[in-house]
């Protein structure tokens, strides 16, 4: 099970992924990844929250967001990641070719953090 | 004015008795409702008959006689019901119907098969229900009969579809089986002063799985090695794992550097790339050396899980090859070396994630961490022994394994003039 959220404002495209990302499910992201329409200086965004399981098959869909992105002079961002995904970024020598963001996370935090 | 008579009671003149056509058309309609039931019951779409409770026949409809080509007064008050079954037929008569009948008060839509009184086997589903006197009391059975043949036909034609498609996938099983067994070794080789064992489970009998392993000589007692997955399942990935197994061991004949043989199979992967759809895969491609007291491993990773150094003496470390990147899919990919030295007793273990990605029923993984824990209790077993445990920890933690796994276990056996020295040296 997959659901992709698609939302764009401005120059940042974001697409959020709900569910597991495995062989079975990769095509309809490379499908979303291929309808895109980047330009030169604009961002995408995955939004990898709510992901709760990515396998090789997973891995093809990001390797070909960073494709697209690199192509169109568009900059990827991979927000949030979970532990899972960092896990296999590490062990594939990838972390340092995809910009990870964990923004989202560390301000939550700091809310909680300010609330108290 | 009208049209009338071709419906009823659609004008105003039509009310009117006096029109000839309005009367032929409710003449025709009232002899429909007057058709009488004894006509009906004769004549009717189905077959009709009525036993006694204890099977014998009362009442029969010309249908049914029709259908068998008997005629009535050789049934009625002559045979019973189970009389019409073939032989199958009367014995599931009196296991099924009739216990049936006596428990329930009616049987439905049984399939069944009538004799004729030529021979021929009428296919049928017979419905029955008991008739009931006024204080519950059994009177009759009042059986219907429908004619099964065009059904019959169609579940004939569904079972050989059935079964067209069982023979179709045991040949698409061995069609992958074969395919499979092109992409392994079909023997590790025999090394002397090096013990090898393997393990490779596909989680799907009808998909070709993505991963693979080797070990060939590459000359003056040099031998090289790989294990890997590449990304996806199926045909697709039966076609990676053939080019990237050609490509390192053809790699290794040139120049058998482990990084420069995988910036080779790097080259040749993305050239055979495809824009939008990236294929890749993760492996360690390695050398060993054997000597007269030792193996010496020299390897490279790319974006593989870091093989296991199972000491002799109990210590568990991985071999890591930092920031190796997976292959086929950057150019200039980043690959690092790494070395270690395998006395007597030791054993490297090179795995693919199927193994630390095995999950118990509550959704908790093995994950590396757990797999060097379980590991120390491996320690001095040879690489058959450690393979072994290997797979009893696997099925351990999943019953029924939903990836694919491969396992190579690479050994320096202790050997009798080993163990001697080691005497030699205690004492």
């Amino acid at each position: 099970m997959l659901d992709l959220t698609k939302a764009t404002d401005g120059h940042v495209h974001t697409i959020a992924l709900t569910g597991e990302l495995d062989h079975a499910s990769t095509p309809r992201l490379h499908e979303e990844l291929a309808r895109l329409r980047l330009s030169a200086g604009d961002r995408l965004v995955l939004d990898l929250a709510e992901l709760s399981f990515c396998d090789s098959s997973g891995l093809t869909a990001l390797l070909a967001a960073h494709e697209i992105s690199l192509g169109a002079g568009a900059a990827l961002e991979l927000a949030t990641p979970p532990a899972l995904l960092v896990r296999i970024l590490r062990t594939t020598g990838l972390t340092e070719v995809f910009t990870v963001r964990d923004a989202d996370r560390d301000r939550a935090r700091a809310e909680v953090r300010s609330r108290r | 004015m009208c049209a009338a008579g071709t419906g009823l009671g659609d004008s105003e003149e039509s009310n009117e008795d006096g029109d000839p056509t309005v009367r032929d058309s409710r003449t025709v309609f009232s002899s429909l409702l007057e058709d009488d039931t004894e006509e009906l019951y004769d004549n009717a779409p189905c077959g009709y008959l009525s036993t006694l409770m204890d099977g014998e026949i009362a009442k029969v409809n010309d249908t049914l006689l029709g259908w068998l080509g008997i005629r009535r007064e050789e049934l009625v008050g002559v045979r019973r019901f189970a009389d019409l079954l073939t032989g199958g037929g009367k014995l599931y008569h009196e296991t099924h119907y009739a216990p049936m009948l006596r428990m329930h008060g009616q049987v439905r839509e049984l399939a069944l098969d009538l004799v004729a009184a030529d021979g021929r086997r009428l296919p049928v589903l017979v419905t029955a229900k008991v008739k009931t006197g006024q204080e519950g009391q059994p009177l009759l059975v009042r059986i219907t009969v429908f004619d099964a043949r065009e059904r019959r036909a169609y579940e004939r034609e569904l079972l050989a579809a059935k079964r067209k498609a069982e023979e179709e996938r045991a040949r698409l099983e061995r069609l992958t089986g074969t395919l499979q067994r092109t992409l392994l070794p079909d023997a590790l080789p025999v090394i002397d002063g090096v013990d090898l064992a393997a393990h490779y489970h596909v989680a799907s009998s009808d998909q070709v799985g993505g991963d693979f392993y080797d070990v060939f000589p590459l000359g003056g007692d040099r031998w090289g090695f790989f294990l890997g997955d590449v990304c996806g399942k199926g045909p697709e990935a039966a076609v990676l794992t053939s080019l990237t197994r050609y490509a390192l061991r053809a790699a290794a004949v040139n120049d058998a550097d482990p990084v420069a043989v995988l910036t080779t199979l790097n080259t040749v992967m993305l050239h055979q790339r495809r824009p939008g759809a990236p294929r890749f895969c993760t492996v360690i491609f390695g050398v060993l050396e054997p000597d007269r007291d030792g193996l010496t491993v020299t390897l490279a990773g790319g974006g593989h899980p870091p093989p296991l150094v199972l000491r002799r003496d109990g210590e568990v470390s991985p071999l890591p090859t930092p920031g190796g990147q997976l292959v086929g899919v950057l150019p200039g990919a980043r690959f690092t070396a790494a070395t270690t030295r395998l006395r007597p007793g030791d054993v490297l273990v090179l795995y693919t994630d199927g193994l630390t990605e095995a999950r118990r029923a509550d959704g908790t993984m093995l994950e590396e961490e757990g797999l060097a824990e379980a590991a120390v209790a491996m320690t001095g077993e040879n690489a058959d022994g450690v393979v072994g445990s290997l797979v009893r920890l696997l099925t351990d933690w999943s019953r029924s394994p939903s990836d694919d796994t491969a396992i190579l276990a690479i050994g320096n056996p202790v050997t009798a003039a080993a163990a001697l020295q080691e005497a030699g040296c205690s004492t």
